[in-house]
């Protein structure tokens, strides 16, 4: 009762999956609708070759019997030899019609997967915030999509191909079966359903192990990685580092094998007892074909048929079996890749009717309004009610402890999350009502761990493609003295830099953050956002920098990050922030004259070049 | 060809003697999965016999109690049975083979990669690219056994049958195998070179990673974001997979065209065959059973000729992948320590002797004849903009990096001489790129000790964890010391740069090493924490040599010494009021620096 309650509840399942999949069926197909169309039609022509193969083999053994009469011929040739042509035909057809098949499967299988990881990119661009992005469950789903979700195509295509032959092969094999006894095929058909449904089970237990193991495979792949990229070669061998990543590497696998071993073992003896069975209903009838032809009951043609549609049958059992399961791994995966291609937004967009647009180019005033935040899945408030008031084209700097909070402030100004409490307003207007793309463009950022682009230096600067935007990429490149480095080399702005590619060249930590500058000047956006924009810099180019600091912000709303207060004098405004709230705010001569943490931060700084100073007053 | 299929020949031979050694058990599914290739003549064999033995029964039973169809019969049931338990279990053992394959050749990998003793190989394209071939033929090692399993599988499939054709009617196994003979070696030929042309685009394959990782991984997501970039980068990313898609495209039809025509000759071979037992049979040359047997032997033989085809070309191109697994393991590393000059000359602790350094394929030298000496305790501070090669000398006195000219004596030896692991265990180092391990916050300070296994050196770590502040940043996070850190982790953590800061300096002083590397130890720290860590610092570094690497002068009146670098020569040397009293470049960098803080004192 409960198999036959299980099934049905399966089979609703399935009915209402099948929209679902017919609409992802349509998203893998969009990219390659002809080629799938041509699979199918040639596999169409294919699945009927076995049943025209085994008529074939019938009439020839049928024609060879009748040999004691006249023999049949057609035109010149003896019925059975014709009959050899025929299948000659079928045969070279086969071979062809097999080539043509892997040649299209193969096609299908680049072009779907270009367009499956198109969607899936896309879908990750679609969202706005940084929610999924520190969400374990989304990278491993990721992962799982990275490794399966291009066979996605190929594999649909392989299941409708053999589905479709083996219904067809079997068909004509229990049309011949019958004349034996017409119990005889539904007996082998149905000792073949515990096999099918063992290998299903085991197929979904090892699917649903994935998601464990998902995360585990990615922790081992992260230790291979540690050992054998650049990133960490320096300390790997200082602190003499392969045994223990190693031994990281095992613990992640034996965590792999824990999960997925006892399924395996599972399947093998549960496809041990199902075949068991269906080798016992395969060989009764056999044999019992057999007494029948040793006692004479049937002809020698009629053995010679129902021996090889018994052996075909079994044969077409155990292949369905494994064809099913392979098929419960394609809807897994198919799952994965609708959950992905559904995920919901992590930022509610403002609705249309209410949107405020806005021009990129023009700075705003930013007010930041009782600011509460903590990061989801943490238990700590980051930012605890914080003020704070950045004028219309006037800088602002921020400076505070290491984690009070300073980058979290910068990440909710570009609304990467929503705050748990109050509001931040850009011209008066909530920054959630704020059309995304027109406030994304408005800000210029040079992040504390800004990306170091394995591009070309133009693509860097520019992060776009055209030949206009060079005046602009060396005027931004001049502007932070990342011309100095560029101008000499040989293929100056269309240089490679990185390690990734062929002819890439290094920069050193310095050069980098210069084009992360340009990256920032270079985009004509109203408020620039500036944290810890020189740390990587020498003292020389940094004071060139902040030289030109009011020059090259003119007009523009700014707020910097920096630990060196030398730097931070140079703000229009200057806001200490300890403990996610705003403790001192003021400019730098009248919080040096309050005397309070800026002050003894500044002179805590600056004390090493007094004494110095003093010390080399003879100078 | 004959000799490059050799080759290969060699090489899946060494596959197997390479599982032999590791997996000596798990090769017997193998055996068996090979051994089941028997099956289709065993099958074919068995029908003759059950309808010979009907319908010309021999005089004398081979068991008494049981006529000999029935025997036959039975026997093919049992047959047919073990055939199916081997192949499904050995097919789920196979996948758990693979799994252990991967991690033996992960294994020898990462052991490899990890015991070149300089970091040279990194710096050129060559041999980084190398690596990577490597690491993708290490992955493809396992499916090369599959790969070749299946591929014996069939051939003893394709040889039993052609034995039995050949013992019963040579003229038909000819007839049936030598057609095939050129498509087999045409489509080998040609996965060769597929495989060749895209190893040579693999530049795009690895551009298409790169960017997936960048639209999709954690690190790159804010910036992306803010900039508006998805669309851009995913362009890039669909014109490298048309390029992609567009060579292989070529490619496949070239392996389809001529696999079309000789693909014709091997099936016209087999239909060829069988018209042939027609023929035989109908001018009653042979028997009943005997059709029964051609007939299933030559269309099994078809079938398992094609999977031969299909198995043998695309190992053929497993096997170039795997090769380059095998060189780069067979490459031995350079020469860990040469004998030359292992006697120690001079007193000072630290002699620098006219070093020259460039990096591969940059012409510009990176240091250049620089010489200089440091006493044992002494605490230096080499200073120079971006570029002077101070990160480089460092390299250099760390032995990640070979001296192209020059040499380095650390305790009267040369670098050359010293054991590199013995060498490593007397310094601690604060590298300006740190790694941020995603590990826990404890393993990130402990993996400093004995090469990570520090289980019984709590107290060591968490003292150099309270020096540094890390103890604070334990405090805030949810799981304390044992918080995974690296969000895309279960339970994981992110921590800001001064957060990661810290650790870094915890991690370059739990060793309490004899010689320390500060290289810009304090770049992202605030400046509370900056003059309480530096002052402890100088504190715990009072009996020990102290090189600390700075653009920032921070440090400097501190110091007993200080080298100035300017475009990789050593240009000024002397204490902080020596320097200021010459007026040169260190003089420059100090009043500019001064005249930041006090902009009216320049």
């Amino acid at each position: 009762m409960t198999t036959i309650a299980a099934f049905f509840s399966k089979s609703r399942e399935l009915a209402r999956n099948v929209p679902a999949y017919l609409s992802l069926l349509r998203i893998i197909s969009a990219g390659s609708r002809t080629l799938f169309a041509a699979c199918l039609l040639v596999n169409v022509l294919l699945a009927q070759l076995p049943a025209i193969l085994a008529y074939t083999n019938q009439n020839v053994i049928d024609s060879l019997l009748s040999q004691g009469r006249a023999p049949l011929s057609i035109g010149p040739l003896k019925a059975p030899l014709f009959l050899g042509c025929v299948y000659l035909g079928f045969l070279v057809t086969q071979y062809i019609g097999n080539l043509v098949l892997i040649h299209l499967s193969e096609s299908l299988t680049e072009s779907g997967s270009k367009h499956i990881h198109t969607e899936i990119i896309k879908s990750a661009n679609r969202l706005e915030g940084l929610y999924y992005f520190e969400n374990p469950a989304f990278h491993n789903r990721r992962s799982l999509l990275e490794r399966d979700a291009l066979y996605i195509p190929m594999n649909i295509l392989r299941f409708a191909i053999d589905i479709s032959s083996i219904t067809v092969t079997i068909f004509c094999m229990v049309l011949l079966l019958f004349g034996l006894h017409p119990l005889i095929p539904f007996l082998i058909l149905l000792s073949g359903i515990p096999d099918v449904l063992a290998q299903k089970k085991a197929h979904r237990l090892i699917y649903e192990g994935i998601r464990e193991t998902a995360h585990e495979e990615r922790r081992r792949e992260y230790f291979r990685s540690v050992l054998l990229e650049e990133e960490h070669a320096k300390e790997v061998r200082l602190y003499n580092l392969a045994g223990f990543f190693i031994n990281k590497y095992n613990d992640a696998f034996e965590n792999v094998l824990d999960i997925v071993m006892p399924i395996r073992r599972r399947q093998i003896k549960n496809s041990i007892l199902s075949r068991l069975l269906l080798s016992l209903a395969t060989i009764l009838p056999y044999l019992w074909t057999i007494g029948k032809a040793v006692r004479g009951e049937i002809t020698p043609g009629h053995l010679v048929v129902f021996m090889t549609a018994i052996v075909v049958i079994q044969q077409q059992m155990a292949r369905t079996a494994q064809t099913l399961a392979g098929h419960q791994d394609v809807i897994y995966v198919m799952r994965e890749l609708a959950a992905w291609l559904r995920m919901k937004p992590d930022l509610t967009p403002a609705p249309v009717a209410v949107q405020v647009r806005r021009k990129p180019e023009l700075s705003p005033q930013v007010r930041v309004s009782n600011l509460w935040f903590k990061y989801p899945g943490s238990e700590r408030d980051v930012l605890k009610g914080l003020d704070l008031e950045i004028p219309k084209r006037k800088s602002l700097a921020i400076v505070g402890k290491n984690g009070s909070g300073k980058t979290t402030l910068v990440k909710l100004l570009c609304r990467l999350y929503d705050p748990a409490q109050g509001t931040i307003y850009y011209d008066g207007a909530d920054i959630r009502l704020i059309n995304l793309d027109d406030l994304r463009n408005s800000i210029a950022i040079v992040f504390q761990d800004f990306i170091r682009y394995h591009f070309t230096i133009k693509e860097n600067i520019a992060l776009r493609n055209g030949a206009d935007s060079l005046i602009g990429v060396s005027e931004a490149a001049a502007m932070t003295g990342a011309a100095e480095f560029i101008d000499p080399l040989p293929q100056a702005y269309d240089t490679l830099l990185g390690n990734q590619f062929m002819g890439g060249r290094e920069l050193s930590g310095g050069q980098w953050q210069r084009l992360a500058l340009a990256r920032a000047f270079f985009r004509n956006a109203g408020l620039l956002i500036l944290d810890e924009p020189t740390a990587l810099l020498d003292i020389a180019t940094e004071a060139r920098i902040y030289a030109q600091f009011k020059q090259m912000t003119e007009g523009k709303t700014s707020l910097l990050i920096s630990h060196r207060l030398s730097s931070v004098r140079i703000a229009d405004h200057i806001a200490v922030i300890d403990d996610g709230k705003v403790i001192e705010l003021g400019d730098h001569e009248s919080l040096m004259g309050l005397g309070g943490i800026y002050n003894e931060m500044f002179i805590m700084q600056a004390e090493r070049f007094r004494q110095s100073r003093s010390a080399s007053a003879l100078i | 060809m004959p000799r490059q299929l050799l080759n290969k020949l060699k090489v899946v031979v060494r596959v197997w003697r390479f599982l032999y050694k590791y997996q000596k058990y798990g090769l017997l599914w193998g055996v068996a999965l090979v051994a089941i290739g028997l099956y289709p003549a065993i099958a074919a064999w068995l029908s003759k016999k059950v309808i010979d033995s009907i319908f010309q029964p021999p005089p004398e039973h081979l068991v008494s109690w049981l006529s000999d169809a029935f025997f036959f019969g039975i026997t093919y049931g049992v047959v047919t049975f073990i055939h199916g338990i081997i192949s499904t279990s050995s097919s789920i053992e196979l996948v758990t083979l693979k799994d252990k394959n991967t991690r033996v050749t992960d294994h020898l990998l990462m052991e490899r990669a990890a015991s070149t003793i300089d970091i040279t190989a990194y710096a050129l394209a060559q041999t980084r690219d190398q690596i990577r071939l490597a690491s993708m033929g290490g992955r493809a090692l396992p499916t090369c056994f599959t790969g070749s399993v299946e591929l014996l599988q069939n051939f003893v499939g394709t040889i039993s049958l052609s034995i039995i054709l050949i013992y019963y009617h040579p003229l038909v196994a000819a007839i049936v195998l030598i057609p095939a003979i050129p498509l087999l070696f045409s489509q080998i030929k040609i996965r060769a070179n597929t495989f060749a042309a895209l190893a040579y685009k693999s530049p795009l394959y690895r551009q298409m990673h790169y960017l997936l990782e960048l639209m999709l991984g954690n690190a790159t997501a804010k910036e992306i974001r803010v900039y508006r970039t998805g669309s851009f980068f995913l362009d890039k990313y669909t014109k490298a997979a048309d390029e992609v898609i567009k060579t292989s495209r070529d490619l496949r039809w070239k392996a389809t065209t001529s696999g079309i025509a000789l693909g014709s000759l091997a099936a016209a071979g087999i239909g060829g065959a069988y018209i042939y037992i027609i023929y035989l049979a109908t001018t009653n040359t042979i028997g009943i059973g005997d059709v029964v047997m051609y007939g299933t032997s030559v269309f099994y033989a078809g079938g398992s000729i094609r999977s031969l085809v299909q198995s043998a070309s695309i190992l053929s191109a497993q096997v170039l992948s795997v090769e380059k697994f095998f060189s780069y393991l067979d490459q031995q590393p350079a020469e860990a320590t040469s004998k030359e000059s292992s006697d120690a000359t001079g007193t000072e602790e630290w002699a620098i002797e006219n070093v020259s350094y460039s990096y591969p394929e940059l012409k510009e030298k990176a240091l250049e004849n620089v010489s200089f000496q440091i006493r044992s305790k002494e605490k230096i501070a080499i200073v120079g903009l971006n570029g002077a090669g101070k990160t480089t000398l460092m390299k250099l006195m760390l032995r990640l990096l070979d001296p192209d000219a020059g040499a380095i004596r650390f305790r009267g030896v040369n670098l050359k001489a010293w054991d590199a692991l013995a060498l490593r265990k007397t310094f601690g180092v604060v590298f300006q790129d740190f790694s941020k391990f995603k590990l826990t916050l404890y393993e990130n300070i402990a993996l400093a000790l004995n090469g990570g296994s520090a289980s019984n050196h709590r107290d060591a770590v968490l003292s150099a964890a309270r020096v540094a502040g890390v103890d604070e940043i334990a405090s805030r996070v949810p799981q304390g010391y044992e918080t995974q850190l690296g969000k895309e982790f279960l339970n994981g953590t992110d921590l800001s740069g001064g957060q990661w800061q810290r650790i870094a300096l915890a991690r370059g002083f739990v060793r309490n090493a004899e010689v320390i590397f500060l290289d810009e130890p304090t770049a992202s720290l605030d400046a509370t924490t900056e003059k309480v860590l530096i002052d402890q610092l100088m504190v715990l570094a009072q009996n020990k040599t102290a090189i600390i690497i700075s653009h920032r002068l921070f440090v400097t009146p501190m110091v007993d010494r200080i080298l100035v670098l300017e475009h990789g020569r050593l240009v000024e040397e002397g204490t902080h009021q020596q320097l200021m009293k010459q007026d040169g470049v260190y003089a420059e960098m100090f009043k500019t620096q001064v005249g930041m803080y006090w902009p009216t004192a320049q």
